[in-house]
């Protein structure tokens, strides 16, 4: 019986392709917003992780500090995970990389650079109140002039992500939903267009299986080709933003193009039976 | 379902006690109708239009329910199938209409076919099935062609195969001749009755009284919601002998039967 679905859905699709296309282009653009804000909240989860592990607190050190010293004091603190040291000249550089090269930073003195180290935090400790804790602590430290725990531009940076993360969540949960009606409205035409032999197949003993199954196949199959083309433009796109552009874009992993398109084929098949069962 | 139903004793096909049905209150478009039909038979159900023979075809194949009484096809009552079994209890029927309702973007073949398509049974039997039944109702060799090239006798053809390519228990037939000039309606009923001849049974529902002269069946006339027996058909192991229509008489009598010969 399995056999005879499938050969009703292929015949179904031979007999109007331009209709199966249509829907499937249709699915592919929903599919493709989808794509994109999800690709969104990847680069922003990528942003946020590299940004938010990057010098998550810094150690100036006084004239008279003693490296080393203060190296083992800072890396006992059960919050750090590591501490590197960067002496003027370092962070000269560091500061150089970032501007113009015509800047003339390098004519500055490299002890005009305080001398500092940067500690990468354990996750645990990536909180605002076990920051503010160890920053307490170390700030009356012999040798520590100053400790900057970026705080509140992380918090902006936090609550950023955040809203960037609902955002893209709830246009890509948006996208889905038109994906849905898209298929649904496709699936009540067919059923429309195909009502005089529904009537027909229920007059002839036809079960509601029957009558379903290879409506729900045809979505299923609509919604695999407008994932799979969504995947395919959403990585050329990305791919051409990364390079042409010279943004930083994470795309995500190739691996989530087999769930994608899975999902795609869920969502077709899930709205053409929600369709054929309202329509019947 | 059809291993269920008792379709080879001698019981009733179909059995009707007391069925009534209405949709505008007050107005049964049925009321408390009874009759049964026996395996072979050839009946008539005629009435003017509006009179309820549609109604009734439909609580036979159960795309609607009486209100009150009672329909059993093979002993099997109608109105207390599942509706999950629906499907399966129609494959016992085979139902022709007057609008043909065939899918004209289709062949021939894929038209009666359907039919079978809906069970499990092998695509090499579904072929052969179909073009014996193509052959019986005189559509042999012409399985290929798109049905809306076909004429009107033609298109009905189709839809008389596909009912019987099922081997139904029981024939049912609304208003086959509706859309057909009286020569091919004439045509029709004979085919009818050919098929009644190799042991189909037949239930036949037209308003075209001019059909039932010289037909040597039963004949129910379906009036004011009410069924009468207009002309009983032979007995059983009778054979059917012509009608007489006598002059200046509208109805149709009796001309008598003959006992078939041992």
């Amino acid at each position: 019986m399995i056999a005879r679905h499938l050969e009703r859905t292929a015949a179904n699709i031979r007999r109007r392709p331009w209709r199966h296309v249509a829907t499937a282009l249709c699915l592919a653009v929903a599919f493709l917003s989808f794509g994109a804000f999800a690709a969104l909240w990847w680069t922003i989860e990528g942003g946020v992780a590299r940004w938010g592990g990057q010098y998550e607190v810094t150690v100036y050190l006084s004239e008279d500090a003693r490296p080393d010293a203060l190296r083992s004091m800072l890396e006992a603190q059960p919050e750090v995970s590591r501490a590197e040291f960067v002496d003027g000249r370092g962070a000269r550089a560091r500061l150089a990389a970032t501007l113009p090269d015509d800047s003339g930073i390098e004519g500055i003195p490299a002890d005009a650079f305080p001398a500092s180290f940067e500690l990468r935090l354990t996750p645990d400790a990536r909180k605002r109140g076990s920051v503010d804790a160890l920053a307490g602590r170390l700030q009356g430290a012999p040798g520590v002039q100053a400790v900057e725990t970026y705080g509140p531009w992380l918090s902006r940076l936090s609550r950023l992500a955040r809203t960037s993360r609902v955002a893209a969540g709830a246009v890509g949960l948006l996208a889905l939903a038109v994906a849905f009606v898209v298929v649904g409205f496709a699936a009540r035409l067919a059923r429309a267009e195909r009502s005089g032999e529904t009537e027909l197949l229920r007059i002839v003993g036809a079960t509601a299986a029957h009558i379903e199954v290879p409506l729900a196949l045809e979505g299923a199959l609509q919604g695999l080709v407008g994932a799979v083309a969504a995947s395919v433009l959403l990585a050329g796109g990305l791919s051409l933003l990364s390079g042409a552009g010279g943004m930083s874009v994470s795309a995500p992993p190739l691996w989530t193009a087999i769930p994608f398109a899975l999902l795609g084929a869920l969502v077709g098949a899930a709205a053409a039976r929600k369709a054929a069962r309202a329509s019947s | 379902m059809a291993r269920d139903l008792d379709i080879h004793s001698d019981r009733p096909v179909l059995e009707l006690e007391r069925v009534t049905k209405t949709f505008r209150a007050g107005r049964p478009i049925l009321r408390g109708v009874s009759f049964s039909m026996r395996r072979g038979e050839f009946v008539f159900v005629t009435g003017p239009s509006g009179a309820g023979k549609s109604t009734l075809l439909r609580l036979l194949y159960r795309a609607d329910e009486p209100d009150e009484g009672h329909l059993y096809f093979c002993g099997r009552e109608i109105g207390r199938l599942r509706e999950e079994s629906v499907p399966f209890f129609r494959r016992n029927l085979g139902i022709v209409f007057q609008d043909f309702r065939n899918l004209v973007d289709r062949s021939v073949t894929e038209n009666v076919a359907i039919a079978l398509e809906v069970t499990d049974m092998p695509a090499r039997t579904i072929r052969t099935r179909v073009e014996e039944t193509l052959v019986a109702v005189g559509l042999g060799g012409r399985g290929g062609e798109e049905v809306r090239g076909l004429s009107g006798g033609e298109q009905q053809r189709v839809a008389i195969a596909r009912a019987l390519v099922t081997e139904p228990v029981l024939l049912l037939a609304d208003e086959p001749t509706g859309n057909l000039d009286p020569q091919l309606a004439m045509d029709m009923v004979g085919l009818f009755e050919d098929l009644h001849a190799r042991g189909t049974t037949v239930l036949f529902a037209t308003h075209d009284r001019s059909l039932l002269a010289a037909r040597p069946h039963r004949v129910l006339a379906l009036e004011d919601g009410v069924v009468r027996e207009m002309r009983p058909g032979p007995g059983p192991g009778e054979k059917a002998a012509p009608v007489v229509r006598l002059p200046n008489d509208s109805e149709l009598r009796i001309a008598g039967t003959s006992r078939l010969p041992h």
